[in-house]
């Protein structure tokens, strides 16, 4: 669905941000493009989107060479930028400008979304607070039902109790022919949402794996003392005790722990990338 | 179904109802501000001096300069959300195709205040003469006509357009302050024409006789001989050929050579 190849981009001459980049992205699937900031998340989004064009290689979209932005591609992709945009008039007023540019849009959909998020949908998208505007963005790029979306750092300017119905509105969108892809640099807002990680660090993919594949390579456990345990490859100490990532040996099933798995990969790549290679 | 990715007539009429659910209130604005202005000014000469008005022609000043300035400026602002990250997303991402955005500011700025602004001006008018009339028991004397007498006037529609094309490339190229920023490249382009054109004139002409700053850049240049008492004048003129393809090029090439630039230049913009 989404499939870069070879991408080379730099904002200036003799920096540059990617360099022979490959990356191949299916439908079905949420993937959560993490890094830290700074990584390039942003950038990659937008050479997916057709906002910036590459300097070599190519980037296609559903078959379409993104930079083109023609409106076959547009309307089949919808963006939730981080800062965004949104013109002063009511929700009804949006929904009835934007909406028909979207084929496949779910007027009934987006309304339900609002009213999981608990907005108003009388209100001016002018007298509502950031996070108010944001929820309004995701609703509506969740209701364009389009084949690829998507958002970056999402979750930023969403209260607590909204992210948790951000994850629960998510999930219930996936689908088949769907592709998800959330760039975020707070990797807990996205527990239990993704099922494929893609890490991006130095301005390369550094990392790319399902989290199917993750939980049957790799264990998750928290442990009162590191010196019972064998083979650890990266551990983190809390209140609690501490966190560690062992290898999978005996077949047992944990719960993925997404920010300890992206601080293990930033700091001990590559004894982990050998497990998974 | 594959829709059509260059033009599509249902999705240019979306397209125009989201550029007015945008910028509704700025052309609002705009539109006051325009006739407010070209309105009170005259009215206030028409108060302060009963004869500021009597004939068509002391009029045509303001209209002229309404025309020129209120177009220019407007077009100047055309692709301003491409200035603002978030707005330059929203227009970039909106599926509807380059064409149809381009077209659409076309529309509104180039087309669109030059019907505004005649409405508007006539409004202007109709309001002078009827002060006039109460004042004075005169009526505006229609001294003036817009497009003949000489006929060379409808020329300056002509260059209502090219410049008009000319901001427009501009405000592909600057997002802030790109009235200003567009006054000076044109400013700086008409000075490096006069420089190739003196370079040219030196080269044919020499330099002592000073040939190169007698003339009209690529139209006309003037000999002067004889002194110092009496001086005889001759003026060589480019040939008619070059005259003819020039006033073409004038009346029909120009505008749209820049409103393609301008397309091109818009279909290259990253965010």
């Amino acid at each position: 669905m989404i499939n870069i190849q070879s991408l080379s981009f730099s904002y200036r001459k003799n920096k540059p941000l990617f360099d022979n980049l490959q990356l191949r992205l299916e439908a079905g699937h949420i993937y959560g493009l993490l890094g830290k900031n700074g990584a390039g998340k942003s950038t990659l989004l937008k050479q997916m989107a057709g906002l910036l064009y590459p300097d070599k290689g190519t980037c296609e979209v559903m078959g379409h060479a993104a930079a083109k932005r023609q409106p076959a591609f547009l309307r089949e992709i919808f963006l939730v930028p981080e800062e965004f945009y949104l013109p002063r008039v009511s929700i009804t007023r949006y929904v009835n400008t934007y909406a028909p540019f979207y084929p496949n849009f779910d007027q009934g959909a987006f309304f339900n979304y609002l009213k999981e998020f608990d907005i108003p949908r009388d209100h001016m998208l002018t007298e509502m607070s950031y996070g108010q505007k944001k929820k309004v963005l995701i609703s509506f790029a969740l209701a364009t039902n389009t084949k690829v979306l998507i958002m970056d750092e999402p979750t930023n300017g969403l209260d607590i109790p909204s992210k948790s119905q951000f994850r629960k509105v998510i999930a219930a969108a996936v689908s088949e022919d769907k592709c998800i892809v959330i760039s975020t640099h707070q990797v807990r807002d996205l527990d239990n949402l993704i099922d494929s990680i893609v890490i991006i660090n130095d301005h390369k993919i550094i990392f790319r794996e399902d989290v199917q594949t993750v939980t049957d390579k790799l264990s998750f456990k928290t442990v009162s003392r590191i010196e019972e345990s064998t083979g650890v490859l990266f551990a983190d100490s809390n209140l609690r005790g501490h966190t560690i990532i062992t290898r999978n040996t005996g077949q047992e099933h944990s719960k993925i722990d997404m920010e300890l798995l992206f601080n293990a990969i930033l700091t001990n790549q590559q004894p982990i990338q050998e497990i998974f290679n | 179904m594959q829709p059509n990715n260059f033009f599509s007539l249902p999705r240019m009429q979306l397209y125009l109802q989201k550029h007015i659910t945008d910028h509704y209130r700025f052309y609002l604005m705009g539109m006051a501000a325009i006739f407010g202005l070209s309105t009170i000014i005259p009215v206030l000469m028409v108060f302060f001096n009963g004869d500021a008005f009597t004939r068509m022609n002391e009029i045509t000043p303001i209209y002229y300069m309404g025309l020129f300035f209120g177009g220019t400026l407007l077009t100047s602002r055309s692709f301003n959300e491409l200035g603002s990250k978030e707005k330059g997303i929203d227009f970039l991402m909106i599926p509807a195709s380059l064409f149809e955005k381009f077209i659409t500011v076309l529309l509104f700025t180039t087309v669109g205040y030059f019907l505004f602004y005649h409405l508007s001006f006539y409004c202007t008018y109709k309001i002078i003469n009827g002060i006039e009339l109460t004042l004075r028991h005169k009526p505006i004397e229609q001294n003036f006509k817009f497009l003949s007498d000489p006929d060379e006037k409808k020329y300056i529609y002509y260059a209502y357009f090219i410049l008009q094309a000319a901001f427009l490339l501009g405000a592909t190229y600057f997002h802030k302050v790109a009235f200003i920023k567009t006054v000076l490249c044109i400013f700086l382009f008409a000075l490096g024409l006069y420089f190739v054109n003196c370079i040219l004139l030196t080269f044919v002409f020499g330099f002592e006789k000073d040939m190169w700053k007698r003339g009209m850049p690529f139209i006309l240049v003037i000999k002067q001989t004889g002194g110092p008492q009496v001086w005889h004048t001759t003026t060589y003129f480019i040939p008619v050929w070059l005259q003819n393809i020039y006033l073409f090029a004038f009346k029909f090439l120009l505008a749209p050579i820049l409103w393609t630039m301008a397309f091109f230049r818009l279909k290259d913009q990253e965010i």
